[in-house]
């Protein structure tokens, strides 16, 4: 069994197989592949089920992450924290 | 057109008024640095809550991070813009922070990676499309929960290189200067880290990674 590395090593794309394609999905994302080995994956894809379900998938997910909801910034956080910067600042020397 | 080069004078003239700002800065004044905390306070607080999902760490993180910049301002020295610079200190603050927390659950990211087999298809097959399913749900408390769950899980630099790219949505060049990495490195630790967060969706969807 072979686990999946780090974006994709620079194997030439004739021997594109299913684990490399999936090596690449970040790059194609990202429109950063150079030309051959685009249409390289695009060809594979095109026959391959399972890397479409994949990069699917993969494209699903970052969108997901992005649309994450977290609290907003609290009330009164600004003065708060400008006002304990002041007093830290006024015990500490600056580097020069 | 006009609203293009409009546009364009407007960022001039902002990062302008911002080398204005951190010149004055290191001369002491300190109108200046109130001025600098007031325009980017927002921007790390949102970065550090996004790190570390807690306002109580993430109000001690900005706090940390404007001394800092009052202390080590006359370090900055302008190659990268002051914004790239704050990212890097909230960053760094963040990471700091989450590595004194106790990991509450220890978890393979490699149990969440997809395998293939020697000659390379997927060992699992056929890889399933739940990408309408996620699609359908991600705005529901319980996918956010799952996705902040994986987030948490793993590993201090790596959160941080998601957080900005796929949250602040730096460019992977500078989260390289934010992160003190090269590309390449922030490349395959984002690649893996999204692959564990996908593998972490597929098991929630009831599939393999």
């Amino acid at each position: 069994m072979a686990k999946l590395s780090a974006a994709g090593s620079r194997r030439r794309p004739h021997t594109l197989t299913c684990r490399y394609a999936a090596g690449l999905v970040m790059e194609y994302l990202n429109g950063e592949l150079d030309s051959n080995v685009r249409m390289a994956l695009d060809s594979h894809l095109g026959g391959c089920e399972d890397c479409r379900a994949f990069l699917a998938t993969y494209k699903q997910t970052m969108d997901a992450t992005h649309v994450l909801q977290y609290d907003q910034m609290p009330p009164g956080l600004q003065e708060r924290a400008l006002a304990t910067i002041r007093a830290k600042i006024k015990k500490q020397p600056r580097q020069r | 057109m006009a609203r293009a080069a409009k546009s364009a004078s407007t960022a001039r003239s902002v990062d302008g008024d911002e080398r204005e700002l951190v010149r004055r800065c290191k001369g002491g004044d300190p109108v200046a640095f109130e001025a600098l905390f007031n325009r980017h306070m927002a921007m790390v607080y949102r970065q550090a809550i996004r790190m570390l999902g807690n306002p109580v760490e993430a109000e001690e993180v900005v706090q940390e991070v404007f001394v800092t910049v009052y202390k080590k301002i006359n370090m900055f020295r302008g190659e990268a813009a002051f914004s790239t610079w704050l990212y890097r200190l909230t960053a760094n603050a963040a990471i700091t922070k989450l590595r004194k927390r106790k990991r509450s659950r220890e978890v393979s990211i490699e149990d969440y990676l997809p395998t293939f087999e020697e000659n390379g298809h997927y060992q699992a097959r056929p890889v399933v499309d739940w990408s309408n399913d996620l699609e359908k749900t991600m705005a529901t408390r319980e996918t956010q929960a799952i996705i902040r769950e994986a987030l948490e899980m793993l590993p201090p630099v790596d959160k941080a290189v998601v957080v900005l790219s796929d949250l602040e949505e730096l460019s992977n060049r500078d989260i390289a200067k934010a992160l003190g990495l090269t590309v390449p490195a922030v490349k395959a630790r984002l690649h893996r880290a999204r692959l564990f967060l996908r593998g972490k969706l597929a098991a929630h969807f009831g599939n393999a990674p």
